[in-house]
């Protein structure tokens, strides 16, 4: 083998690995070919299915891909309606990027291996939710007053969410608390309101609209929670380069001020992303943490 | 004409999902269409009666697609034939909405979905009391909001108005067709307070459609699917199951829109966990 050769191998081999590794690239291509990626938006909880939420994903994926500078068929994406869906989902090799709300960050962020990037800036213009707790009006002024209660409300599928970000700095709730995932949270308040032993979490749009409710003077909120993080744009399993990381979150960071992405982001419910607040997410996962131990 | 609404109609009204922007869902009508005005020269009667027969035997020829788009254009036609009567408006209304379900390119389905809102509006025009215009009204907003999700938070509002207006004046129209939409928007829809959404309200109304007409497939499709949403599985699997067995027994009698039914029964059953 001559120097040159040497030289060569020495330059090419290292590089050849590295794209393979990365799925950039196989043999006997001439131009490395970027790798594909895949994001899985879960909001358990929330209506629509993944059929039905197809096209929407199709236009956020492209749009999404045209922010950060791919090719547009570079990002496919898919919606979960379910928390085990998307839990299955994400956990595929190919699943490469996530949107999901904060409690199923913080529920599966080790097992997944989620790495967040952004957050998303809400219809409201917020990138905040502040979780509220209603309950039959006069029967509740504190945590332990929940002995025996059901707990119901959508981010209830992470009970240590419930226990540790939403409520814990108001009390902590006992033991014997059933915290229950429900989607149906009209009807949870119509059973509070008929005076069963239940407090329904609300997010903020919910707690807004209680008023409004014809049987409002029968519920009250007992508690908020601090603002926390809405929902996470994340990279999933180690699988996106820092590259790839970079130029999406460049790309997601100005989606907002591209009149044709307008509507698909209404769609989803967005406005767009922001850049983390790592002091919040940081708060939100030790909370989560000390409840779930 | 059919007592029956198409398939799509009740497969339609998912529009739930992650639904968003606020545009209008009804617009101003144009007065200078052909639905708008009267055209003395084409007014005729018997053609208009005519031509709601051929409209009629060329949509019971579905699931085939040309005598279904042929069928509209004669409804039309038989509407402007017969001017101030909803009947040929309300055909149309029938063909579009199932065109917007059934059509392959979503560019087609876009424009005929918004075309069946604007018919159905004159069908209010011309029988403002006529519950069966309301009715196709809320079905056409239902497909409007599916393939134009901008409108579908403005559409389900007038849906669901349209269709608790149809429920206390002809509650049996179409085999209990407003219980069982309505069951299905409530089922489907953005829960409060983003939309109408409320699928124990939903399952009340599908109960009711099933009471009213316990045979009719689609009452028991919606029951299943408001069971399955308030988590009573094994009671949606036993109503997904006896809907499939009564659409059989419809396929074999020569119902065209049997197999949608089946259909729909078979993904029920396949998206309801086993006991």
């Amino acid at each position: 083998m001559t120097i040159q050769s040497m030289r060569t191998l020495k330059f090419t081999l290292p590089a050849v690995l590295a794209l393979q590794l990365f799925g950039l690239t196989g043999w006997g291509s001439s131009l490395p070919v970027p790798s594909p990626h895949h994001l899985v938006a879960c909001a358990p909880g929330y209506p629509g299915t993944t059929q039905q939420a197809q096209p929407t994903m199709d236009a956020f994926a492209a749009m999404v891909s045209a922010v950060a500078g791919w090719p547009q068929d570079r990002l496919t994406a898919e919606y979960q309606q379910t928390e085990s869906g998307g839990v299955e989902r994400l956990a595929e090799p190919a699943s490469t990027l996530g949107l999901v709300p904060l409690p199923f960050f913080l529920k599966h962020e080790e097992q997944l291996g989620f790495d967040p990037i952004a957050q998303v800036v809400q219809r409201n213009g917020s990138t905040s939710e502040i979780w509220s707790l209603a309950a039959p009006a006069g029967r509740v002024s504190a945590a332990g007053d929940l002995e025996g209660w059901e707990l119901a409300g959508i981010p209830a599928y992470a009970p240590a969410f419930v226990r540790g970000p939403v409520l814990g700095a108001w009390g902590r709730l006992p033991d014997s608390t059933r915290i229950t995932f429900s989607r149906r949270v009209l009807a949870a308040l119509r059973r509070a309101s008929a005076g069963e032993a239940i407090a329904v979490l609300l997010d903020s749009s919910q707690a807004a609209a209680l008023a409004s409710l014809p049987s409002a003077e029968r519920l009250e909120v007992v508690a908020t929670s601090p603002p926390l993080p809405a929902a996470l744009l994340v990279t999933v399993g180690g699988r996106v380069s820092s590259d790839d990381a970079a130029r999406l979150l460049d790309g997601v960071l100005r989606v907002h001020t591209v009149d044709r992405f307008a509507e698909v982001l209404d769609t989803l419910r967005l406005v767009g992303f922001e850049e983390l607040d790592s002091e919040a997410l940081q708060h939100a996962r030790d909370a989560y943490r000390a409840a779930a131990r | 004409m059919s007592q029956r609404p198409p398939a799509a109609a009740v497969l339609l009204l998912a529009a739930a999902v992650l639904v968003g922007s606020c545009a209008s869902a009804l617009k101003p009508l144009d007065p200078s269409s052909d639905l708008g005005r009267v055209d003395p020269e084409r007014v005729d009667p018997a053609a208009a009666d005519r031509l709601a027969a051929e409209a009629e035997d060329l949509f019971s020829r579905r699931p085939e697609l040309t005598p279904v788009e042929r069928a509209e254009r004669l409804w039309l036609e038989s509407a402007i034939a017969s001017p101030t009567s909803a009947r040929g408006i309300i055909g149309a209304v029938r063909t579009k909405v199932w065109l917007a379900h059934h059509l392959e390119d979503r560019a087609r389905r876009r424009i005929v979905a918004r075309s069946a809102v604007e018919t159905a509006q004159w069908c209010g025009r011309r029988e403002p009391n006529n519950p069966a215009c309301h009715y196709w009204l809320a079905l056409a907003l239902g497909v409007q909001a599916d393939a134009h999700r901008a409108t579908a938070v403005d559409g389900l509002r007038h849906m669901v108005r349209q269709l608790r207006r149809v429920i206390e004046s002809a509650p049996e129209l179409e085999q209990a067709g407003p219980h069982r939409i309505l069951a299905r928007v409530l089922v489907r829809a953005p829960g409060w307070p983003t939309g109408p959404g409320d699928p124990d309200a939903g399952l009340e109304h599908a109960k009711l459609a099933v009471q009213m007409f316990p045979q009719y497939p689609p009452n028991l499709l919606a029951l299943a699917a408001a069971y399955r949403e308030v988590d009573e599985i094994e009671a949606s699997r036993a109503r997904f199951q006896e809907a499939l067995e009564m659409a059989r027994q419809w396929q074999q009698r020569g119902d065209p829109d049997a197999g949608d039914w089946i259909q729909e029964a078979n993904q029920g059953l396949q998206r309801v966990p086993a006991m």
